[in-house]
């Protein structure tokens, strides 16, 4: 932990500027990824976490848009701001230029596997020409290399016959075999970090085990960073060193992963846990996590969590937690944003207990009325 | 291998079809009230063995579906019948007139393409701003506007007015300069642009915007499309991805709609040919219909939807060639 | 709107949209009163809509009051009107007069007159009447025909489906103007007039409405409560007629809206080459067919029913594309 890490990430704010309001999507993260690491970004849909991974490589989309925070990578500045002299905040000297980021980050430094390996690929162009594209675009290799190149990498991810699939269009390739060739993609660029954005998602399972072993196996042998983004906490038990538990726009759990599951120090992580399936658990002890998660454009007060906590005070109301390091193991702080802890001192124990309001389960969100 | 059997299956397909449209003219003519005699007579007085002559030589006196039969095997042999009020056979009258009608709608379909595809996708990579706004609202005229009457606009103004272009005819490439006095190559292309100007705008206008609405939608839909979103974490620059990755995805629906509006094109050269005063298929089908002379407006008919169905099956080869996703005929 | 996640679009899972359910009609309803494009239209539709209604109604009042329209015409009491068809003896009337803000226009005759003396802003606004009832007229009965032969395909399947299809192929290989004429002449014997047209135009648009319907059907037809109407014995022309032909009728509505501006456009130009409404008829068309001859000597004969023409078909456009966007949400902001 002593060593600078591969990626750092200071107190991200990423929003989206719609009519209906500002959607702070990712609303002041911070997290690391050392080398050779997998990372982990959980969280359920809507918490932020694929904007998150994008807003590393400065690919948010109109109207989002990163408005503070700070992304280091291997020393370089990807994204940061400075006040200048007319008190506005503007880029600083030091960030990367768009076509810096284009040219040696994206794909040559940073690579990406998305959700939907059906979708990702184009569909009218050979899926050996596309990777080849991007090793060509990605690496100092002739136009022939980066042939051998792609058909080394598609028999690494284990496709059989790759000199024949080579030739072939993505529909000839079932959903798993697809994902094999976009995780081939990736790693053919020679990235030093493979931001994994629900790979497994869309996969059936037998399958999703047979991308998460290829993907561990791999990550061995060419000693790869991950940040591997997905709402599934049986993958992250399987496959991350360290997580990151965002929800709603925040992370509010940090911790490594075996601590992070017998050591949970947040109740959402907590709730996440138990409703997860599980072989040793039935059906009727599942506990899913009470309501929906609120839309980030009118988060709660206080801590956002508060109104499906079952731990919930009527200081959570007013308090928002940053998150703090309540514990540490493994040379890494288990950082938790809970006023529960000690460290935050803002009275919880004395604090009485919220009257639960009823969840409406599919309630309709704010900004929808007020159009 | 795979394509050419394709082809030969759509072809096959085609002939049906075809069939189906001789039936259908067949029948429409042969339904008309009264009797074709006197119809071709057009209310001039003839004499019962006058009548029965013409009966005869069109073997008029037969029952109907012999006749359909002897005109369909004609129509095998390449013979398409006897014009009676020009005397000269069908199919020679069509082979002198398809020339100027082929130019003029090929002609129409360069300028739509040339002008649309562009123009649509600036509207989608400009999306909402001016530049939008404005090609969509020029988009929405194409579409509303009557062609002949943006034909009638056009002489007004550049013929009429300004005195820049001329109004009628056409000068064909296929003639020699000698035929028109022309001085060389030069003046003669020359020509033949001036005089194709007009009616070329006028036609493609409704396909320019048709095609320009298509283009701008798939060009919107390809960019938001997953591998968009992939080429760009790769570091793939835009005009690239504009210019590749988005750009041939959305150019599917393009192909296929180009094909389809042929049957628009086609039509529209009969009201486009009448405005220019152009010697056309189009000219010949309006005075066939003047004159009822039945079996040259079968032969029109038969001629146009032919030219209709196989620009179709060009399409689709050509949708099949682009997209590997098309599976060739219906075995294997 | 969730736009958190879907927005960056590797998509996660399905973004909960901050969409109220789908309530059907009332829902388009309201979505078309939002947008703007498809109000407009509405507005030009209806303009379009209540003339040709005070024209329709006006003639068939006069023709009912006095025996023919050539008559009177009550429009001839208000201002700016005249009678749209009755020709001025000679040398009563001024021909070719151009409009009111021409040197030599005069109020009287707002837009001019035309070669036979008569009041063009009459003519114009009677001419709404054909173009309209027309386009509606022939655009519902290809809805029909097409709908009937759809939903027969598309339920029965079969050899019926490949036979009807086939049929509907081969009218549809035909340019439509081209059917259109060809009908119109040989049906009418050779003397073609508006009723024929409309039958015509009718005929030539039932396979592209077929075809939308057969699709439906196809897909509406595996569901579970037409599954359960069949084994409950209920007969096939009964669940045609109450389940499968309601539940395919929203898409179908934007195209006959579409259709209609389609419609007349066509109209317009078999009117234009004599084959559509004949003089003395107001018609768009035909008007420009008369202006033709006039290119040289009064070019505003040829302007005016062109744009009264654009203006009514960019009516049905604006509305049929508010409506599309209504009803397909791919493309929204």
């Amino acid at each position: 932990m002593s060593s600078e890490p591969l990626l750092r990430v200071e107190n991200l704010k990423t929003q989206f500027f719609t009519n209906a309001g500002t959607v702070r999507a990712v609303d002041g993260i911070s997290f690391e990824v050392h080398e050779g690491e997998i990372v982990g970004l959980v969280g359920e849909s809507g918490a932020g976490k694929s904007v998150a991974s994008m807003s590393l490589l400065r690919l948010v989309e109109h109207p989002g848009e990163i408005v503070a925070g700070e992304i280091t990578y291997k020393g370089e500045t990807l994204f940061g701001l400075e006040e200048g002299p007319d008190g506005e905040l503007r880029e600083r000297e030091d960030m990367l230029s768009n076509k810096a980021v284009r040219d040696r980050i994206r794909g040559n430094e940073i690579a990406v596997i998305f959700q939907d390996p059906m979708e990702s690929l184009n569909p009218v162009f050979t899926v050996g020409g596309q990777i080849r594209e991007f090793i060509e675009l990605n690496r100092d290799l002739s136009g022939k290399e980066a042939k051998q190149e792609a058909i080394d990498m598609l028999r690494e991810v284990g496709i059989p016959d790759p000199e024949e699939r080579y030739e072939e269009y993505p529909h000839q390739f079932s959903g798993g075999m697809r994902q094999r060739v976009l995780i081939a993609m990736a790693l053919a660029c020679e990235p030093s970090l493979i931001i994994a954005d629900e790979p497994t998602t869309a996969l059936d399972v037998t399958v999703e085990g047979q991308i998460i072993d290829l993907v561990d196996d791999l990550q061995e042998k060419y000693g790869t960073s991950f940040v591997w983004v997905t709402h599934d906490m049986g993958v992250v038990a399987e496959i991350c060193d360290r997580v990151n538990v965002m929800y709603l726009g925040e992370i509010i759990e940090q911790a490594p992963v075996d601590e992070l599951f017998y050591d949970t120090k947040h109740p959402y992580t907590q709730a996440l846990l138990k409703s997860m399936p599980r072989p040793d658990r039935t059906v009727e002890e599942l506990e899913p996590i009470e309501g929906v998660m609120p839309e980030a454009i009118s988060p709660p007060s206080g801590c956002r969590f508060h109104p499906r906590c079952p731990d919930a005070r009527e200081v959570c109301q007013r308090v928002h937690p940053e998150p703090k390091e309540v514990d540490r193991a493994d040379g890494y702080p288990h950082n938790a944003a809970c006023v529960k802890h000690d460290v935050f001192d803002v009275g919880y124990d004395e604090s009485p207990p919220l009257e639960k309001e009823p969840q409406l389960t599919a309630s309709t969100p704010g900004g929808e009325d007020g159009e | 291998m795979g394509l050419l059997r394709y082809t030969t299956y759509r072809l096959v397909q085609a002939i049906p079809v075809l069939i189906g449209v001789s039936i259908l003219t067949f029948a429409l003519a042969n339904l008309t009230p009264g009797d074709p005699v006197r119809l071709m007579l057009q209310g001039q007085e003839a004499d019962q063995e006058t009548i029965e002559r013409i009966e005869a030589q069109y073997g008029l006196d037969q029952p109907i579906h012999e006749r359909y039969l002897t005109y369909m095997g004609g129509l095998v042999q390449g013979d398409m019948g006897h014009s009676f009020h020009r005397n000269a056979s069908v199919a020679e009258l069509i082979t002198n007139r398809i020339g100027p009608t082929l130019l003029l709608v090929l002609s129409a379909y360069v300028f739509a393409l040339a002008t649309s595809i562009p123009l649509g996708i600036i509207a989608a990579k400009r999306r909402n701003d001016p530049f939008d706004h404005v090609s969509r609202i020029v988009a929405l005229f194409g579409v509303s506007t009557p062609s002949f009457w943006i034909g009638i606009m056009l002489i007004l103004i550049f013929a009429v007015q300004l005195g820049w272009l001329p109004s009628s005819d056409l000068v064909y490439p296929w003639w020699s300069p000698e035929t028109y006095g022309h001085d060389g190559y030069g003046e003669h292309f020359y020509q033949v642009i001036r005089h194709l100007l007009l009616p070329m705008i006028a036609l493609g206008t409704l396909q320019m915007a048709t095609l320009m609405r298509v283009e701008r939608t798939q060009m919107i839909e390809s960019l938001q499309g997953e591998y968009v979103k992939l080429a760009r974490a790769y570091g793939v620059p835009e005009r690239t991805i504009m210019r590749k990755h988005a750009f041939q995805v959305a150019q599917l629906p393009i192909i296929t709609i180009v094909g389809l509006n042929l049957s628009t094109a086609l039509g529209g050269s009969v009201l486009i040919e009448f405005v220019f005063d152009i010697n056309g298929l189009g000219r010949l089908f309006y005075e066939a219909i003047i004159q009822l002379d039945y079996q040259l407006i079968m032969g029109i008919t038969m001629i146009i939807a032919t030219m209709f169905v196989i620009g179709v099956v060009i399409t689709d080869i050509a949708y099949a060639y682009i997209d590997p996703r098309v599976t060739y005929g219906e075995s294997e | 709107m969730a736009v958190g996640e879907s927005q960056v679009g590797s998509g996660s899972e399905p973004a909960e949209k901050g969409v109220e359910p789908d309530t059907g009609w009332r829902n388009t309803v309201r979505k078309i009163k939002q947008d703007t494009t498809a109000r407009w239209g509405l507005y030009v539709i209806g303009f379009v809509l209540a003339i040709t209604t005070y024209t329709l109604v006006d003639g068939n009042l006069s023709r009912l009051t006095f025996g023919a329209m050539s008559d009177f015409t009550f429009a001839e009491a208000l201002p700016f009107f005249e009678h749209p068809e009755r020709l001025p003896a000679p040398g009563e009337a001024e021909t070719n007069q151009p409009p009111v803000f021409h040197a030599d226009g005069s109020l009287s005759h707002p837009l001019g007159t035309d070669p036979n003396g008569r009041d063009y802003f009459t003519r114009i606004v009677y001419g709404a009447q054909v173009s309209v009832t027309v386009g509606i007229a022939a655009t519902f009965l290809g809805l029909v025909g097409g709908t009937a032969v759809g939903a027969v395909a598309g339920y029965y399947g079969g050899w019926v489906d490949d036979a009807l299809m086939r049929a509907v192929e081969t009218v549809y290989a035909i340019p439509p103007l081209i059917l259109i004429i060809v009908f119109t002449v040989f049906v009418s014997g050779g003397s073609p007039d508006v009723r024929f047209a409309i039958v015509g135009v009718g005929l030539a648009f039932v396979p592209v409405f077929a075809r939308i319907i057969r699709s439906e059907v196809l897909s509406v037809r595996e569901m579970d409560y037409i599954e359960a109407a069949r084994a409950a014995g209920v007969k096939d022309r009964n669940i045609i007629l109450r389940h499968i032909i309601p539940n395919s009728f929203a898409p179908v509505m934007v195209y006959a809206t579409l259709q209609i501006g389609v419609t007349i456009l066509i109209v317009a130009g078999l009117s234009f080459l004599g084959f559509g409404a004949q003089p003395p008829t107001p018609d768009w068309g035909e008007m420009l067919n008369t202006s033709h001859g006039y290119m040289h000597s009064n070019v505003w004969l040829s302007i005016w029913p062109g744009l009264a023409i654009m203006i009514t078909i960019m009516g049905f456009n604006l509305f049929g594309d508010g409506l599309q966007d209504a009803l397909d949400p791919r493309l929204e902001d």
